[in-house]
């Protein structure tokens, strides 16, 4: 038996089959679905007894009961099982009514552990397999949104690839002012991650990993959507209590199929989908106007377009990128989108197959996919493949082993920069200017005779004296897409092997050791080509491995109405990282990648001395939970962890948590018409403390030497002695009501989270002699709501029509601050570099605020009017009191819709999000404004609140003053220098104060309107009245951030088995899907707001340069055989 | 079968939990913190914070264009706010910079201190105040006594007056220089940067920088001539020969160890194209005339010229470094509508060497009448000079990152011999300092020679006359080191160049805006700080101790 057992382990697959009674009188019929289809696979039992068949692939059974009053019952996956009693009939024809949602319907919950989800005290949200799948997206965590409440999730980019964000309950991380552990401290999306489970094992929070501005997509988004059975999201602290620390920004657990359940014998089922990726929703911008900074006068190095107007009257010496030749020709413009040029159509396919098996003594799903994406970037690819397992075997009635094993690899040949100022996009979007040729010209980027060398610019320069070659002034796109590599491969194997044993028969245990290990590899290649840069070869490797023991024993017993569900158990956490990164920055020979070819004194070694990394921890923890009556439940978890290894780590942490519930249906009579009225409250603590960290100074030599002079850095950091373990508490109350044979069903949950004595870094003064010091830094408190609601209007024999909507709302706000911080009260941290974020009590999070505020008026007749400077612009104030808030980059609410109607074999489902309220920065009209390429910048409209003019007459240019005719003489020199024939003269809104002022306080009757009086105004030119003036001040670059997707079409028919039974094939479905394919933006805008993000990952609600929207419509078709 | 089951169990346990212990995960980390510390000798300590500091200083006095700006060394013809001192209206964060490298080296004292290593302590202490002291000296009352405590429990620092501060780093120095006198410690020579293990050269920078500081706040300190006379006298040695100079020579194999103008710093042109010499500079070269002229500044490319037989002609031009250069003399043909138009901007004709005007508006295109954007594109001007191609280079024996030189002291003792704080004679010194800096930017013994001959350079017998004349030879002198002029021209208000071109609309700014965060953090203190400026205002116009 031993020996046979371990073999079964190995194997992993299992083949038995279960034989039948003997026959006395007979009984036989058809067994249907309510859709009349005939139902294989069903089973027919009787009553009492292990005696059953399946019915047959025609859905005929023959059965032969122990007497003619035996009592048969008829059951079906996903179907309500029906009990007929025999009665001496021969011939029982059965319909069986599927079931979507039972009252009696389990949940996994934390542990992996299922319960009655009538018995949950804790709101989670559910997504079943069929909902990801649905409209074939590949991206698992891309699939999720608009389908579960409380959830925030946000796509870093349109990519279908990209990674996405996810935030459960909002954020309660408090923003500090220091980086740590490669995090910024303002970027509170990403530090409140939540933890991910898949079949009981956690894998950790999700990193981005991310290269030179590269996203190369979050691991979990890459698990094939075909193997996911659910998805569920522990919302609450209660339901992560018992994963502790790790737990408090909510639990992701994906459970992954598996062959069980599914019909006797094997079954193979196959789907195949493949999509066309069609950007659209591209950011237009002026075509009319050519290079320079004045619209009479040309510059052909300059990428500003405020220069003449491109009607062919302006001759220019150019670089023609085609014949690589200067020439001189009128100027005219190629009207061309470049962003719209640049991109293609991408593809993405996606084919799996699984083969999967149930027999009484065990189980197993085997299944491979295989994804593939052609990105809309040229010369960007994305490859997938996956191989998963999953297989249970009954040792014995009592035992159980199941084990899973999963590989996923992915390969990127080369995957492109879309976000932030390295980007290919922001080189089209911003640099190149419209005179120049269009993009399909500029394909040949090496300069003739210098292949590999020098780079065909998409414009030159003139060799300027002393200098031997001619420089590239603007990259060529096509030189980016091909010679700046960015290769990236990751291979991700995780798995578990679990044993459950029903000790006796209050007892079980269960013993699960699980692990993931991803390994990840990438490289950067940069060709020479740009001027006095030899390229860079950059190849880096890191492996993270984590393993997680749970031993965990159950008692389960009930006595009369009460209900005891209590287990106890031991965690045990070990983690290791390893990576290296070495970096050629500078290569001897062209296109030789390799670190050999180092030129000398170039090669170095990135985070050097930081190479590995060692954690783990031990946990105890237990849960107790009790059920009277089946209508008040009530759980409490606890779980101490002890982790850390240094003295400075607090190391042993308690968190409890409490929850009830009361199903008040099972307590009242209520109303036929209610199915279900349940009433919840949850409350839980979950702790944690500080890991790697000391307060000590160490040194680290500098990767190059000063000759043959070794250097040093110090590095510092500081520890408060008196720090304290943080907690985050959260509290819930909601309530689920069915009604109307469940055709209604709403559930609601309000929320309170603190997060108490957070531990960060604070930001200490320079003087300290530390950048920071790591301590409770304050209290944050998240409130919110969120709530579903789903609705059959019509379910008939050939129609059904649901709709469904989740509501998601949360504000977080800062409660305390440590006086330690902040003795102020508030201290603004830099965000993007052109926000800032502000942290002080009852600061909401999310907020952006200016980077620099404009110097207004404070006191008098002007007072709220812009204070311009000596030279009638606008300045920076620095009183930090003067900042103003620019917005939240959170919305206000998310709104899921889901619909789905359908006509007998014909479905048509759609998904949309609402994010409505919310506010973003748009980095891209910024630079458009500067850069002369957006339409604001052609003349100034009327009301314009900063500036009056234009670039000509036409756009409202304004003749330029006499010379001298000014009062002042500061006036009239700062006019002169400017002064034209040509009426481009602007001025900015706002006073300054008379020259011949001498004192302190101006009053009233010192300040000067700019643009009162046409002689007694600073002019300037647009580009410097405009274009440079408002360039600091990010209030003109707002916008709402309100917006709706339609994420999901799919139009589906199933074909019947009738038909397809003859070809051997059952539930063949072929879909039409299509995703993305609409957007609305309030603030009518081409840009979306999701993507707004300043790279990576980081620093939510600022948008530069990023793809545009992308479509996708293709078709998909699964089936079983 | 379940005995089975239950050695599983067992195992896995066991397994779980003793596989790692504690101890075995800490002992790596341990390890490594212990290394870290421990490898790091006096003499690695030594060099890194030469290099940080030396290259801290180098950055301020080229690629930043705020000082050089200031002083009228630099005139930026794009993005150009710093023509007319628009940097100082902002908030200044370089006191971050600052204490990095004290964070550094107050480590190293007490590393030092601890091996009893008196040579190196002497050093770093000297560092120490050399930085202190450009704190204080831009903002006016900084951290001093509490800076670098926070290990101690002192987050927020206070600020200590700069009298107070300005007592503490004498006293420092002296006792620095009493270490290094003292000490026996040997300096290793490679780590030396500079003087390769020479402790008699630290002793002198030590002396000098006092001589620097003393002069500064000569003005506040009533023993200021007994003091420079004390370290004139000879009882103290000085920095007397360039080889005493406190300059780190590049070393050109990585952008990070280049001069900043170089081409592994600046790739493309553009950046180095932007930075052009001033005309105040140039006509003051030009007047007297300099023989640094040609190894700082490039020949026009498209002189103007008013002799129309020039026009087109194309003269070579071979600097004493030997980088060459072509200049197109080009006639002022007022018949051409775009050489009419600039009529009023042609300031300087028939000159191969052109300053760009002082105080020109950003951005402003047409310097000197140039007309040609469209082929000079947005940094290109042919009609005004650019800095020489020594300047593009990513190391030169000329190029230095440099905190002072022997010439600054010669300008001291000058200015202190003219003003009667020392008994010495001013034109001995002027000359002294001249000849040193001549000599140090390569210029031959036959040309200093004529150069010190000529009238133009002789020193007047009135006061006033002698301090303008000192004033303006340290001004060329401090060229590349704009730190230093600029406190210098804040002191004595010389050379008189604050109105030049177009800046007779701007006032010349006094100090540095604390950085905008001690407001938001270090309130007590900031108010504190900016309660003893005259007014008692943070802005660059408030006068500190040092000018009250």
């Amino acid at each position: 038996m031993k020996k046979k057992v371990l073999q079964m382990l190995l194997l992993g697959m299992f083949a038995f089959l279960s034989s039948n009674a003997i026959a006395q009188f007979k009984v036989s019929g058809v067994v249907k679905s309510s859709d009349g289809d005939v139902l294989p696979g069903a089973t027919v039992l009787v009553k009492g007894s292990t005696n059953g068949v399946l019915t047959d692939m025609d859905g005929k059974y023959n059965i032969t009961p122990p007497s003619a009053q035996s009592v048969l019952v008829f059951s079906f996956v996903g179907m309500q099982s029906q009990e007929v009693p025999v009665n001496s009939k021969s011939v029982i024809n059965v319909t069986l009514e599927s079931i979507s949602i039972g009252v009696d319907e389990v949940v996994v919950t934390a542990l992996g552990i299922s319960k009655e989800k009538k018995s949950l005290a804790f709101s989670v949200g559910e997504v079943k397999a069929d909902d990801l799948v649905k409209a074939g997206n590949t991206n698992v965590m891309k699939s999720l949104d608009g389908k579960v409440s409380g959830v925030n999730l946000t796509s870093l980019s349109s990519d279908p690839t990209s990674s996405v964000l996810v935030n459960v309950r909002g954020t309660t991380v408090m923003p500090t002012t220091t980086t740590r552990d490669g995090v910024a401290g303002t970027d509170v999306s990403r530090k409140g991650q939540p933890l991910y489970v898949i079949d009981g094992v956690p894998v950790g929070r999700q990193t981005f990993t991310s290269k030179d501005g590269v996203d190369f997509g979050n691991i979990l988004s890459q698990l094939n959507p075909e193997d996911i059975e659910n998805v569920t999201v522990l919302k609450g602290g209660s339901a992560g209590a018992l994963y502790g620390a790790e737990g408090g920004n909510g639990v992701i657990m994906i459970t992954t199929k598996s062959g069980k359940g599914g019909k006797k014998g094997i079954g193979v089922s196959v789907s195949s989908s493949l999509t066309v990726d069609v950007p659209y929703n591209f950011i237009e911008s002026q075509t009319e106007y050519g290079q320079g900074e004045r619209a009479y006068e040309w510059q052909y190095d300059n990428g500003d377009t405020w220069g003449p107007k491109l009607d062919g009257s302006y001759s220019s010496i150019f670089w023609n990128v085609k014949t690589q030749a200067w020439e001189t020709a009128a100027q005219v413009s190629s009207k061309e989108n470049r962003m719209k040029a640049y991109l293609q159509n991408g593809a993405t396919s996606n084919n799996a197959v699984s083969i999967s098996g149930n027999y009484d003594k065990g189980s197993f799903r085997l299944s491979f996919s295989n994804m593939s994406n052609k990105g809309v970037m040229p010369n960007t690819q994305t490859d997938q493949k996956g191989v998963t397992l999953n297989s249970e075997y009954k040792l014995t009635d009592k035992l159980k082993v199941s084990a899973n094993a999963n590989y996923i690899m992915t390969y990127s040949p080369n995957k492109a920069n879309i976000t932030g100022s390295n980007s290919v996009l922001n080189n089209l979007l911003f640099n190149i200017p419209t005179n120049y040729q269009p993009l399909s010209e500029m394909k040949n980027y090496w300069l003739t005779g210098y292949d590999g060398v020098l780079m065909n610019g998409a414009s030159m320069k003139l060799p300027a004296t002393g200098q031997p070659t001619t420089a590239v002034n603007i990259e060529n796109p096509w030189w980016t897409t091909y010679e700046n590599i960015h290769r990236f491969s990751r291979n991700n194997f995780f798995g578990k092997i679990q044993l459950d044993w029903q000790i006796a028969k209050n007892w079980s245990a269960m013993l699960r050791s699980g692990m993931e290990n991803v390994e990840e590899n990438y490289e950067l290649r940069r060709s020479w080509g740009r001027n006095n840069d030899f390229g860079q070869f950059n190849p880096s490797s890191t492996v993270n491995t984590d393993f997680a023991t749970d031993a965990i024993l159950t008692y389960n017993n009930t006595i009369g109405k009460l209900s005891v569900t209590a287990f106890g158990g031991l965690n045990y956490n070990y983690s290791k990282s390893f990576g290296f990164d070495i970096n050629a920055n500078d290569l001897a020979v062209p296109g030789l990648f390799s670190l050999a070819n180092a030129k000398a004194g170039t090669l170095s070694i990135q985070n050097n001395g930081y190479n590995w990394g060692i954690g783990s921890s031990y946990s105890v923890y237990g849960t107790a939970s009790f059920g009277y009556n089946n209508q008040l439940f009530l759980d409490i978890t606890g779980r101490n962890d002890w982790k850390g290894i240094l003295e400075e780590e607090k190391i042993n942490y308690f968190y409890p948590s409490v929850s009830a519930s009361w199903v008040a249906s099972e307590t009242f009579e209520l109303p036929e018409t209610i199915d279900l009225l349940k009433f919840r409250l949850g409350w839980a603590d979950v702790g944690n403390g500080l890991t790697k960290l000391r307060n000590v100074d160490t040194y680290t030599f500098e990767t190059n030497d000063w000759g043959s002079a070794k250097t040093v850095n110090i590095t510092a950091t500081l520890v408060d002695p008196d720090i304290k373990p943080m907690h985050s508490i959260t509290k819930e109350a909601g309530f689920d009501l069915w009604m109307l044979n469940k055709r209604v069903q709403v559930d609601f949950t309000y929320f309170v989270k603190d997060q108490v004595d957070q531990i960060d870094q604070i930001p200490t003064v320079q003087g300290t002699g530390f950048t920071g010091m790591t301590t409770n830094i304050g209290d944050v408190r998240g409130k919110g709501f969120e709530g579903g609601i789903t609705v059959t209007p019509i379910r008939n024999k050939d129609w059904t029509w649901d709709v469904s909507a989740t509501l998601t709302h949360y504000k977080a706000h800062i409660t305390r601050l440590s006086d330690k911080f902040a003795p102020n009260g508030y201290v603004f941290a830099s965000y993007d570099g052109k926000t800032k974020i502000k942290i002080a009590e009852g600061e909401e999070i999310g907020s952006i605020y200016e980077e620099n505020p404009i110097l207004k008026v404070k006191e008098g007749k002007y007072a709220g009017m812009f204070l311009l400077d000596e030279d009638g612009k606008f300045q920076k104030s620095s009183d930090e009191r003067d900042r103003g808030k620019l917005g939240n980059f959170n919305p206000d609410y998310i709104i899921g819709i889901n619909t789905s109607l359908k006509y007998k074999r014909l479905t048509l489902t759609m998904v949309g999000s609402l994010r409505l309220g919310g506010e973003y920065v748009s980095v891209n009209q910024q630079y458009m404004e500067s850069n002369g390429r957006a339409f604001t910048t052609l003349g100034a409209g009327e009301n314009n609140p900063y500036w009056v003019g234009g670039r000509d007459a036409a756009h409202g240019g304004l003749p330029w003053p006499t010379i001298g005719s000014s009062d002042y003489d500061v006036i009239n020199d700062w006019n002169e220098e400017r002064y034209s024939d040509f009426n481009d003269a602007s001025y900015v809104h706002g006073v300054f104060i008379n020259p011949d002022f001498e004192g302190d306080t101006p009053t009233d009757a010192d300040y000067i309107v700019n643009g009162a009086d046409p002689r007694n105004t600073f002019y300037d030119f647009p580009y410097n009245a405009y274009g440079d003036a408002i360039w600091n001040f990010t209030s003109t670059r707002t916008y709402d951030a309100t917006n709706f997707k339609l994420r999901e079409v799919t139009v589906a028919y199933a074909l019947p088995n009738t038909l397809t039974n003859k070809i051997k094939l059952n539930d063949v479905v072929v879909s039409l899907v299509g995703r993305n394919i609409y957007q609305w933006n309030a603030n009518g805008r081409n840009e979306d707001p999701e993507s707004a993000f300043s790279g990576v990952g980081t620093n939510q609600g600022i948008l530069r340069a990023t793809l545009p929207s992308i479509g996708s419509y293709g078709f998909k078709i699964s089936a079983n055989f | 079968m379940k005995q089975f089951i239950k050695n599983i169990f067992i195992l896995l346990l066991l397994g779980a939990v003793s596989s790692c212990s504690e101890d075995s995960l800490r002992e790596y980390d341990l390890l490594q913190q212990k290394d870290a510390v421990e490898s790091v000798n006096d003499p690695f300590l030594l060099s890194s914070i030469i290099k940080k500091t030396t290259i801290f200083y180098q950055d301020q006095g080229y690629s930043a264009s705020k000082l050089p700006g200031a002083v009228q060394y630099m005139v930026r013809n794009y993005q150009g706010g710093d023509n007319t001192y628009s940097a100082f209206k902002s908030p200044t964060t370089e006191m971050y910079s600052a204490m990095d490298i004290l964070k550094l080296v107050d480590a190293s004292i007490k590393l030092s201190q601890e091996r009893g290593s008196k040579v190196h302590e002497g050093i770093f202490t000297t560092f120490r105040v050399l930085l202190f002291s450009y704190m204080t000296d831009y903002y006016g009352d900084v951290y001093y006594t509490e800076a670098l405590k926070g290990r101690e429990g002192i987050l927020y620092p206070k600020y200590d007056t700069q009298s107070a501060i300005y007592t503490g780093l004498l006293e420092e120095l002296k006792n620095a220089n009493t270490l290094m006198t003292q000490g026996t410690d040997l300096i290793t020579a490679t780590s030396d940067l500079i003087f390769a293990g020479d402790k008699s050269k630290w002793i002198k920078f030590n002396n000098s920088l006092r001589l620097r500081l003393v002069m500064r706040a000569s003005k506040k300190l009533s023993n200021a001539g007994t003091e420079i006379t004390a370290l004139a006298s000879g009882a103290s040695t000085l920095m007397v020969d360039n080889s005493d100079n406190l300059g780190l020579a590049f070393l050109g194999t990585l952008t990070e160890n280049s001069w900043k103008g170089g081409t592994f710093n600046w790739s493309s042109s553009d950046e180095f194209d932007r930075r052009r010499p001033s005309k105040t500079f140039v006509d003051m070269l030009l007047s007297l005339n300099d023989p640094r002229l040609p190894v700082w500044v490039a020949p026009v490319e498209k002189p103007w010229t008013d002799n129309p037989a020039n026009e087109g002609k194309t003269v070579s031009t071979t600097d004493p470094n030997g980088f060459t250069y072509s200049s197109t003399w080009e006639y002022v043909d007022l018949s051409k509508e775009v050489v009419k138009a600039q009529e009023n901007n042609i300031l300087d004709k028939d000159k191969l060497y052109v300053g760009f005007i002082a105080g020109m508006a950003p951005d402003f295109k047409n310097g000197n009448g140039h007309y040609d954007t469209q082929t000079g594109g947005a940094n290109g001007n042919f009609k005004v000079s650019k800095f020489s191609t020594l300047f593009r280079q990513n190391k030169h024996n000329l190029l230095k990152a440099t905190v002072m030189n022997a010439d600054e002291v010669q300008f001291i003792l000058a200015e202190a011999a003219a003003k009667g704080l020392i008994t010495g004679n001013a034109d001995t010194y002027y000359r002294a300092g001249i000849t040193l800096s001549m000599k140090r930017w390569g210029v031959t013994d036959a040309d200093i020679a004529t150069y010190l001959a000529q009238t133009s350079i002789s020193l007047p017998t009135a006061q006033a006359g002698k301090l303008d004349k000192i004033a303006t030879q340290k001004w060329l002198a401090l060229f590349t080191v704009p730190t230093e002029t600029y406190l210098d021209m804040r002191r004595t208000q010389l050379p008189n160049i604050f109105s030049n071109g177009n800046l007779k609309n701007y006032t010349f700014p006094l100090r540095f805006r604390y950085p905008g965060n001690e407001l938001g953090q270090n309130k007590d203190a900031y108010d504190a700080g900016v309660k003893t400026l005259l007014p008692a205002v943070d802005d660059e116009f408030s006068k500190m101790w040092l000018l009250q």
